[in-house]
């Protein structure tokens, strides 16, 4: 019997801690306990939505209905607004002067909605999107899957992921890398110290910047289209079809190498820098230009 | 936006921002695809980024044959004598060919002659800005013998000293006072968050540029190395901006 009363007390308690701890998480993760608000109306297909959450994390999701559903958990003390007709609805959670609530915000909207979203830290991950999309964090992960028609990210400090390309796309980022994947037919992708990795291909012509942050670009580059590739400081790497591309590469205080045996390198007279070339006739065209970071081609496949 | 994709054309301002990457969203799908239909409009784009390939393939250092005849010449404009100063062969060349500018409407052959013209005067400034960089403790003027004016303050001319650097530096300073203000009110996350990355990319990019600046004061006529310099600053620029969207409460 004593047996028995010990080892219900002992799961009570064990129950008892279990539930305050999962409490202690919800209530860390959402800054406050957390309660749960649900929203939603009518919004047109390519209605605008506005969405602010500065802590926390905003995710977006597209769907084929002409309406807007957001779930959100939010801390005590702070409150959800949401508001608009169907033309446009503002998101966000309702701050104090200084203070930002951690809140989880979940929204679904039309497939081609227009969708601006702001953050400071928390990550912000897109979905499904066709329309116009602009995403600003200052350093919350920004990850995009689809296809937006356009694109636009802008961020201090924070990775960008764009998982599906965009026709239209504008990515900027300081010290956080950015990666893009898919198709893009008109680019520009711009760092500071945080490194650019592009696995696609470029339709008409895209232009990636960096001061400190290498470049590796791992593609192909369409007939007629332009990548432009500048450099202070980082390293440039070209992973490439042996054949289909010409190349202008300068590095002025860097090196050229590469594996493909068509890409003749030269140095330039006067001490300034490396340089290389390759025609190739109409077909696509890289250019790098680099102060002095190394500029590297390799052949696609080789180890 | 002055144009239309069915019947107008494309304006001057609207292909050179395209061609510049300047047109963002639906004025550049607009102007794109009124190239597309416009063999016209499609004709001058092509003609300017033939223009602009050109500007960019011109050699990095334009000596012309007579060095000290033309610094001659300026000293003699300067003092207010009448002069005429030969444009390098190799500074014309940068023109588009007669069969080029036979295909440029009027406007354009004003763009493509502005272009020219900035070209030029940007060989004959920098020319200038080397010699004086070059010759800064003892003025050329004031080493001609021959010359019969009265030495001029010789003010130094650097290119870091333009007024787009100094607006750009205005331009910083205030970004960075009001994020330091909005953070110092209470804004611990939005502005303080935008100011701490704002500050370390600053110092990355200044790093680069005075690394670019020193190479150029070395070498002042690598044209490469003066366009990887002007779009570091304009780097910068953008930077500065992007903080004081991302800090702001809109």
């Amino acid at each position: 019997m004593s047996v028995r009363r010990r080892a219900a007390g002992l799961t009570a308690l064990l129950t008892i801690a279990a539930a305050g701890q999962a409490r202690t998480l919800d209530a860390q993760a959402a800054g406050g306990a957390p309660v749960a608000q649900r929203r939603g109306q009518h919004l047109d297909a390519d209605g605008a939505v506005r969405v602010w959450n500065l802590v926390g994390s905003v995710r977006v999701i597209g769907w084929a209905r002409d309406s807007i559903a957001v779930s959100a958990l939010v801390p005590e003390g702070a409150r959800l607004f949401f508001g608009g007709d169907r033309r446009g609805v503002k998101v966000g959670i309702e701050d104090g002067a200084g203070s930002a609530p951690r809140a989880a915000l979940e929204i679904r909207v039309p497939h081609g909605a227009r969708v601006w979203v702001k953050s400071a830290t928390a990550p912000i991950t897109v979905t499904a999107l066709t329309g116009e999309v602009e995403l600003y964090s200052v350093s919350g992960e920004v990850r995009v899957a689809g296809r937006p028609a356009t694109l636009r990210v802008e961020s201090m400090d924070a990775p960008v992921t764009v998982a599906d390309g965009a026709a239209w796309l504008r990515a900027r980022t300081s010290a956080g890398t950015l990666r893009v994947r898919g198709a893009v037919d008109d680019a520009v992708l711009s760092t500071v110290g945080g490194g650019v990795r592009v696995e696609g291909t470029v339709a008409q012509r895209a232009r990636i910047e960096t001061v400190t942050g290498a470049v590796h670009f791992d593609g192909t580059v369409a007939r007629g289209a332009e990548l432009a590739i500048d450099t202070n400081a980082g390293d440039v790497t070209l992973t490439l079809e042996p054949r289909g591309v010409a190349l202008d590469l300068l590095t002025l205080n860097g090196r050229v190498a590469s594996t493909l045996p068509t890409v003749r390198r030269a140095v330039r007279p006067q001490g300034r820098g490396q340089a290389a070339s390759v025609s190739a006739g109409d077909a696509g065209r890289i250019e790098v230009r680099s102060f002095k970071g190394a500029i590297v081609v390799e052949g696609a496949g080789s180890p | 936006m002055t144009s239309d994709q069915t019947t107008a054309h494309c304006s001057d301002e609207e292909l050179n921002d395209w061609i510049d990457w300047r047109l963002d969203g639906s004025a550049r799908e607009r102007v794109a695809r009124h190239c597309a239909g416009c063999a016209d409009c499609s004709a001058q784009a092509d003609a300017l980024r033939a223009l602009l390939a050109a500007a960019r393939s011109a050699p990095e250092s334009i000596q012309p044959p007579d060095v000290d005849a033309m610094e001659r010449a300026i000293v003699a404009r300067l003092a207010g004598a009448p002069s005429s100063v030969d444009v390098p062969a190799r500074v014309l060349a940068l023109h588009p060919t007669p069969a080029a500018a036979s295909t440029v409407r009027p406007a354009r052959r004003r763009t493509a002659a502005l272009i020219a013209a900035g070209l030029a005067l940007m060989a004959a400034s920098s020319l200038v800005t080397a010699r004086l960089v070059r010759h800064d403790a003892t003025p050329a003027i004031a080493r001609a013998p021959e010359s019969r004016v009265a030495p001029l303050p010789m003010p130094t001319v650097r290119p870091a000293a333009s007024t787009e650097v100094t607006q750009l530096r205005m331009e910083t300073d205030r970004t960075l006072s009001a994020l330091r203000a909005a953070a110092a009110a209470g804004d611990r996350v939005l502005a303080a968050e935008t100011l701490r990355v704002l500050e370390r990319s600053l110092s990355t990019i200044d790093a680069a540029i005075e690394e670019a600046e020193s190479a150029l004061a070395h070498d002042p006529g690598n044209v490469a190395l003066a366009e990887l310099l002007s779009r570091t600053y304009e780097r910068k620029r953008e930077l500065v901006r992007r903080g004081a969207v991302l800090g702001s409460r809109s």
